[in-house]
């Protein structure tokens, strides 16, 4: 992860560990002064203030003491009372110097016992002074001296014992802060040696280590560079950091890459020319800048020798290939341009021997075009004379045909006449007895009209029974109920057969209307035979007619068939000759046009195109074709003057005839 | 105009007939006989809804249209056209007199939840001769008060010409 770090941060990281380090140290050591500090306090604001109270108090009791000796050595009782004064100022100071150190004694251990019995014989000594006073006041000296070395003495010697004791505790306990202290002061110079004796490693270390990675790699480039310097181009580099030092290695490698690629080109050109491949060129993309020019510029060099041996090389391809239009265009020097002359008056004179022998061909071609579609367009009239023909045949046939048909039409025509004539008159009878049938039934409707009416009375008037019934069996009130019940259904009975005869009514109507309107259809039907039966007496003389006319058509028909058959034969000779001289020039025609084949597979250049405009005017031959045309198509009529109105003499009568017959 | 009472009263049976289509009822208690249009022999001189008298068994009984008397248009007697003789009561005595109707219909039970009352038109209108509407199987039937058809003096004209 370093390796790729820059080496900004590789350099911030090496001093962050260092300045971690030194906080380390400074911790350490403020902790062990601190310590060291706290047991100094000890010693300074408690043990010594009680050492020098103690003191203190010592040198009272031997002011005391010695004041007592004065006052048993004087004998002016002045002096005795200024000396006892003295005592008594001294004792004051006592409390005050206690009561300092009190609050400093701890509330436990051996301190506290040598304490307390320290004030405890200071208790006795106080008292042993009380009893000096009350001697000194009854001025008994003897006694007060005897017991200043007895009692006194004693009192005062274990004062001074319990003080020594405590002062020797004291001092002891000073003597353990201070070894203390020294253990500390010990303990913090190790630990701030081992702190900086690690500190100084890592540092170094990491020293070591950054100063490699930024060196390393610029050292590497220094040599490729080097070894490229002195023409050695199969080196390479290694990029395996991303910091400032990758990227220049990387930029390296890119220029040791790019030198490479033009040293490869070089290699491959020179290669190619001499294995003579003078296609071969370099690729100018790959390059950039300087380097681009330098390959573009033997890419040119090669360009310019090789170029007119390649197109000359490409015109005498075209040339094989049979495209005599080819030429070298290329612009060339000296000795080239020579070199490029010949080939091109080779090529032309080639062309135009060619171009000649086209010419020649193109006439050939057009002279038996000529001769062919002439005597095709001949052959072609022939044939379609000889067509014509053979549908005037079958035609006549048709006719002949026909009017045998119409013969036997016109004979079916006058049977059937006569049948329908018998037809209608027996159609005739059948309406009589119609017509008397329906008389006969509007009879009997009438008289049926005349029964349902006397019906349609004899309900009413049950009608009015009824409701007359009704109105009575109403009047009857309770005793009329059943009659009412009876009244209805007779009413209900009145009125249903008053709607079936009013029904019946309307249908005998109806019947009525019916017969009547079928006697009209009879009476016309019959009308209508009368003048069918005229009809046909009409059209039986006009198929006689037809029959007669039929015959005579047959006839005619018959002598038009033998004179088109004539023609016919005639015709057929005429198409065989056109066709043999057609298929003769046809024959010249297609050797003209293998041999045009030949010289088309040459390409000519525009000499050919002004060789083509010369020969224009031949192009309106197509014109004189068709005026040839039309001539086999005149020359029939010329000859045979053929006109069916002469071989089918129709009458004019004849005509009206068949107008009548439409 | 008709009270609850008199409402009430008018429930019956009723004869029901048709005039111009329309519907008409009179109670069966007021009513003789129907039969069918005999020969009518005209009187001169008598209001023209008065068609003259007919003889019903050897009884003399006048005859009105009552389409004349309604102000309807008149019409051609047919087949079906009738004569309901009904029975009227004057001040001095009762009287039958024949009304000539389009059709005779069915003699009906009318019930008072069917029959509601006079539509008053105006007061200018007289409908004193209507007892009130009845509504029978979608229809409307107009229920006549027979009394009141004819006036006391139109009454005595028809006694007098009977005479």
């Amino acid at each position: 992860m370093l390796k790729n770090a820059k080496i900004g941060m590789k350099l911030g990281v090496g001093f962050g560990i260092l300045i971690v380090v030194m906080l380390i140290i400074s911790i350490v050591s403020i902790t062990n002064l601190n310590k060291i500090r706290i047991e100094e306090n000890e010693i300074m604001n408690k043990n010594l203030i009680k050492l020098n109270v103690t003191n203190e108090i010592y040198n009272h009791i031997n002011t005391i003491a010695r004041n007592l000796r004065n006052i048993a050595l004087s004998k002016d009782p002045n002096e005795i009372k200024r000396y006892r004064q003295l005592i008594d100022h001294t004792l004051t100071l006592f409390s005050p110097l206690i009561e300092q150190i009190t609050p400093l004694i701890s509330d436990q251990g051996e301190e506290k016992i040598l304490f307390s019995s320290y004030q405890g014989s200071r208790a006795e000594l106080v008292n042993q002074l009380n009893i000096a006073y009350s001697i000194i006041d009854n001025n008994q000296k003897d006694k007060l001296v005897s017991h200043l070395f007895g009692d006194y003495r004693k009192s005062q010697d274990q004062y001074f014992k319990t003080i020594e004791a405590f002062i020797t505790y004291q001092t002891n306990e000073m003597n353990n802060s201070g070894k203390d202290i020294n253990k500390y002061i010990e303990n913090s110079i190790i630990t701030v040696i081992v702190s900086i004796v690690i500190g100084l490693i890592i540092a170094l270390t990491l020293a070591i280590l950054i100063t490699k990675m930024i060196t390393k790699p610029i050292n590497e480039c220094v040599k490729v560079a080097n070894e490229l310097a002195n023409g050695n181009t199969a080196v390479n580099i290694d990029v395996d950091s991303q910091d400032e030092t990758g990227i220049l290695s990387l930029a390296m490698k890119k220029m040791i890459d790019s030198i490479k690629e033009m040293y490869n080109d070089a290699t491959y050109l020179s290669d190619a020319a001499i294995a003579g491949k003078l296609k071969t060129r370099a690729d100018v993309k790959k390059h950039k800048g300087d380097f681009a020019k330098i390959v573009n510029g033997v890419n040119e060099t090669l360009d310019a020798v090789i170029n007119p041996i390649t197109e000359a090389m490409q015109v005498m391809k075209q040339l094989a290939n049979k495209n005599l239009t080819a030429r070298v265009t290329g612009n060339y020097n000296g000795d080239l341009n020579t070199f490029k002359e010949d080939i091109n008056l080779a090529a032309q004179d080639l062309e135009e021997s060619l171009i000649q022998v086209d010419m020649a061909v193109e006439q050939i071609t057009a002279a038996s075009n000529q001769i062919s579609s002439g005597s095709q367009i001949l052959a072609e009239a022939t044939s379609e004379q000889a067509s014509s023909l053979e549908e005037i045949s079958s035609s006549l046939e048709e006719i002949n045909s026909l009017t045998a048909n119409n013969a036997d039409n016109a004979k079916n025509g006058l049977n059937l006449s006569e049948q329908a004539v018998k037809a209608v008159d027996e159609g005739n009878i059948a309406m009589e007895k119609m017509n008397n049938a329906m008389a006969s039934i509007l009879q009997s409707s009438q008289e049926t009209g005349k029964i349902i009416k006397t019906i349609d009375e004899i309900a009413f008037q049950t009608n009015l029974l009824a409701l007359n019934a009704a109105v009575e069996a109403a009047h009857a009130g309770e005793a009329g109920k059943g009659f009412a019940v009876v009244a209805e259904e007779v009413k209900n009975l009145a009125l249903r057969s008053a709607d079936a005869a009013k029904n019946t009514n309307t249908l005998i109507e109806e019947a009525t209307k019916n017969s009547e309107m079928g006697s009209n259809i009879v009476e016309q039907v019959t009308k209508s035979f009368i003048e069918m039966k005229e009809q046909f007496t009409k059209v039986k003389s006009i198929v006689n007619e037809i029959t007669a006319s039929s015959e005579e058509q047959a006839h005619g028909v018959n002598q038009i068939s033998s004179g088109v058959e004539e023609m016919n034969r005639v015709t057929q000779q005429n198409a065989a000759n056109a066709e043999e001289s057609a298929s003769a020039a046809e024959e010249l025609n297609s050797q003209a046009a293998e041999l045009k084949n030949m010289v088309n597979q040459f390409t000519l250049s525009q000499k050919r195109h002004s060789y083509n405009n010369s020969k224009k005017p031949n192009k309106q031959i197509p014109n004189e074709r068709r005026n040839t045309k039309q001539i086999p198509h005149q020359k029939p009529k010329n000859s045979y003057e053929l006109n069916p109105e002469n071989i089918l003499p129709l009458d004019n009568v004849d005509d009206d005839d068949f107008d009548d017959f439409k | 105009m008709v009270n609850e009472t008199q409402k009430f009263c008018l429930e019956g049976k009723y004869l029901t007939f048709n005039l111009m289509e329309e519907f008409y009822g009179v109670n069966v208690e007021h009513i003789l006989q129907i039969i069918a249009i005999p020969e009518i022999t005209k009187i001169p001189k008598t209001p023209d809804f008065v068609k003259g008298v007919i003889n019903l068994r050897g009884k003399i009984i006048p005859v009105i249209d009552l389409r004349i008397k309604f102000k309807l248009p008149e019409q051609q007697y047919n087949d079906r056209t009738s004569i309901v003789i009904i029975k009227l009561k004057t001040k001095q005595s009762e009287i039958f007199i024949g009304i000539i109707i389009d059709k005779v219909l069915e003699v009906l039970d009318i019930h008072n939840e069917e029959i509601e009352d006079t539509p008053t038109f105006g007061v200018q209108l007289d409908t004193e001769f209507i007892l009130g509407m009845a509504k029978v199987k979608n229809k409307v039937v107009t229920l006549l008060n027979i009394n009141k058809i004819l006036t006391e003096t139109e009454l005595t004209q028809i006694e007098k010409s009977k005479k």
